[in-house]
């Protein structure tokens, strides 16, 4: 509608689709014989973000920075140790039940390994009934196959040749689309992409990206984009979060975060991801850059061990995540920003 | 007479299960590293063969696969036909390989440094003592402390791991190395520094290297040369500039348009082939293996198989539009 667009632009806050405040994880894990002492992991830390309907955001970092645990919180899969998670301004620990599942028709999640996220002993027509009937409601057998066919060429596969085979008969790229596929069954909302194309061959992986975008698009989705390439959150994404070990080190728009990065480790992975520029090959050097995983000990910068700008006040204050650029929404995390 | 490194000629490999149809992995492949200091990236998707590549070349297949037919020259020894002994002697010595997820395989109640030395002892004559010594230099080699070769594998790191295979393969100074996806499990940062030690390593030794990835892009700085992998079969080898800027394989020209680098994919989304279309055709039985999802195929292409032919100088490409 006019009136809407209208107002949609002028108004000078939107409230966000999903809030996500002050969010901490912690892992407990035994250590020692007979359970003497416990271990405590700080998965996710602090984490505060808020994304808007209509909008791609990347949560971007290496493997055991959180952006997992982050997901499956949102998922409402992990009760976090404390911090909210609002979803149109209501509190997920406060809804349970019927709340509960109407929440999870609106919030879907596409996994990482389509090899893995299917059961082997049911075809896809079985697999993707299953949200049709629990989340859509639908009990008819003939309406779940045509919903089921609908939604299998909605994501780019011819039905026929597809609804009676096995997982296994199918490609990586075949899988992943049936696993959105099963996604969009209940008409979802928001999106939660976990690294949707990394188990996919290089063929297949802009393919899916470009077929989640065009989704975005035809159903308005909001999509959570997880992944550890900068390339792909690059061309998917307006606003891309870096984490670095439970948190989320800076956080701003796309091209501002690539071009101009104020943390130090979004500079690191950005000079680490080859650019194929034609004319020059880039110069590997083997040097060790504090590669070992620092303790996760709380006083300072957790980055700290493996930044060459690391001052004093570093290892011994914990720097917050605060506006750089008041006009661009730029936050860092960092005593020392770069730009 | 000055023989090839390593020269590869019309090697067939199938896997044969019982009961189940036969499966060609790597069909009539034929190249050559022509000397040392040669380096090589081995590009392919899942199942294009790769893998089998490298472990033909360490005569390392295992039923059910087997080599049908075809050579593999080592300075002009047919390692197909050697004894157990020389093998035993070829393996490490001549050629040593970096497996895929290697670094998960290191055995959990032996310290790194007893798994480089037992490499030692088993393909050489060296004493257990020197085999140790050895050991922690080359430990330190590879940048691991001193004070940690008596450590556990999983008291290591992902990169650190990789870095103890590192040393394990280079501990009796082969001539050439082989590396499947060593990086593949890595973080960008870790990858780059592992991929910078790998290419320290084969400038101070004067190794060869092949090295096996399914990221065209981490090849980047690392070897001079591509060779391209589809269905079994070499389609495409040449600098890596060429390849990447220019290619002329329409396989090579597709992996390439679907690369995505920081930088330069605006528009590549929707430029991206509408879902129907991505989906993946058959490799054709006759003909070009490539021929069903090929935009350029003609008549020839589904008749007759090309063969990997130099279309220019330092150029080698099977496909029927250059070789005419």
């Amino acid at each position: 509608m006019n009136t809407a667009e209208v107002s949609g632009e002028t108004e000078p806050k939107k409230i966000p689709l999903l809030e996500v405040s002050k969010l901490n994880v912690e892992f407990s894990k035994q250590k020692g014989f007979l359970n003497r002492g416990r271990n405590v992991i700080r998965a996710v830390r602090n984490v505060s973000f808020e994304i808007f309907e209509s909008e791609i955001l990347s949560l971007v970092g290496e493997s055991g920075s959180g952006k997992t645990t982050v997901a499956r919180c949102i998922m409402a899969l992990k009760a976090p140790t404390s911090g909210s998670i609002k979803y149109k301004g209501v509190d997920l620990n406060s809804i349970g039940g019927k709340k509960l599942l109407d929440y999870r028709r609106d919030v879907q999640m596409i996994f990482q390994d389509p090899f893995e996220s299917f059961s082997p002993r049911l075809t896809v027509l079985e697999t993707i009934s299953y949200p049709i009937r629990r989340l859509a409601g639908e009990t008819n057998r003939t309406k779940i196959r045509d919903i089921a066919a609908k939604l299998l060429s909605e994501v780019g596969l011819v039905p026929e040749d597809v609804l009676h085979k096995f997982p296994h008969q199918l490609s990586g790229g075949e899988r992943q689309r049936v696993n959105i596929a099963k996604a969009l069954a209940s008409n979802p909302k928001l999106l939660v992409a976990d690294e949707p194309v990394t188990m996919l061959d290089a063929s297949q992986r802009l393919n899916v990206l470009a077929l989640l975008m065009r989704l975005k698009q035809s159903r308005n989705l909001t999509i959570i984009l997880i992944t550890h390439d900068l390339a792909s959150a690059q061309i998917m994404s307006s606003r891309i979060a870096v984490m670095y070990l439970g948190r989320i080190v800076e956080l701003g728009p796309t091209n501002v975060i690539l071009s101009e990065p104020c943390h130090p480790y979004t500079q690191m992975i950005l000079q680490s991801t080859p650019r194929l520029i034609p004319g020059h090959r880039r110069v590997l050097r083997s040097t060790i850059a504090g590669e070992e995983r620092p303790d996760y000990d709380d006083r300072g910068c957790s980055f700290r061990p493996r930044c060459k700008y690391a001052t004093s006040i570093c290892s011994s204050n914990d720097p917050i995540l605060e506006l750089k650029r008041n006009q661009q929404q730029h936050f860092a995390a960092c005593h020392n920003p770069l730009h | 007479m000055c023989a090839d490194l390593l020269k590869v000629t019309d090697l067939t490999i199938e896997y044969a299960p019982k009961n189940r149809p036969s499966k060609t992995a790597i069909e009539k492949l034929s190249f050559a590293v022509p000397s040392s200091g040669y380096t090589l990236g081995v590009v392919g998707e899942s199942g294009s063969g790769k893998t089998t590549l490298g472990l033909g070349i360490m005569d390392l297949i295992e039923p059910p696969g087997r080599t049908v037919t075809g050579s593999v020259e080592f300075m002009g020894r047919n390692i197909l036909s050697m004894s157990p002994a020389e093998l035993r002697r070829y393996r490490w010595q001549e050629v040593s390989m970096v497996f895929q997820s290697a670094m998960n395989s290191l055995n959990p109640v032996k310290t790194v440094s007893n798994h480089i030395a037992e490499v030692i002892t088993e393909h050489s004559d060296a004493t257990k003592s020197e085999a140790k010594e050895k050991s922690i230099r080359l430990l330190s080699d590879v940048g691991i402390n001193r004070q940690r070769v008596n450590d556990y594998a999983h008291e290591f790191s992902g990169g650190m791991r990789q870095r103890v295979v590192i040393a394990m393969a280079l501990a009796l100074s082969p001539k050439l190395l082989i590396a499947d996806e060593p990086t593949s499990a890595l973080d960008v940062v870790v990858q780059e520094q592992i991929l910078g030690l790998i290419k320290e390593k084969v400038s101070e030794y004067g190794l060869s290297l092949l090295f096996i990835t399914h990221e065209i892009s981490i090849l980047d700085g690392l070897v001079d040369n591509v060779a391209v992998m589809f269905a079994g079969e070499i389609v495409e080898m040449s600098t890596i500039d060429n390849v990447v800027f220019e290619p002329l394989h329409p396989y090579t020209e597709m992996l390439i348009d679907s690369l995505l680098t920081v930088g330069s994919n605006s528009g590549k989304l929707s430029k991206a082939m509408i879902p129907t279309e991505g989906l993946r055709s058959p490799i054709a039985a006759v003909g070009c293996k490539y021929s069903n999802r090929c935009k350029y195929a003609f008549d020839r292409c589904k008749n007759e198989r090309p063969l990997l032919k130099e279309a220019e100088f330092g150029r080698w490409v099977a496909c029927h539009k250059y070789n005419k």
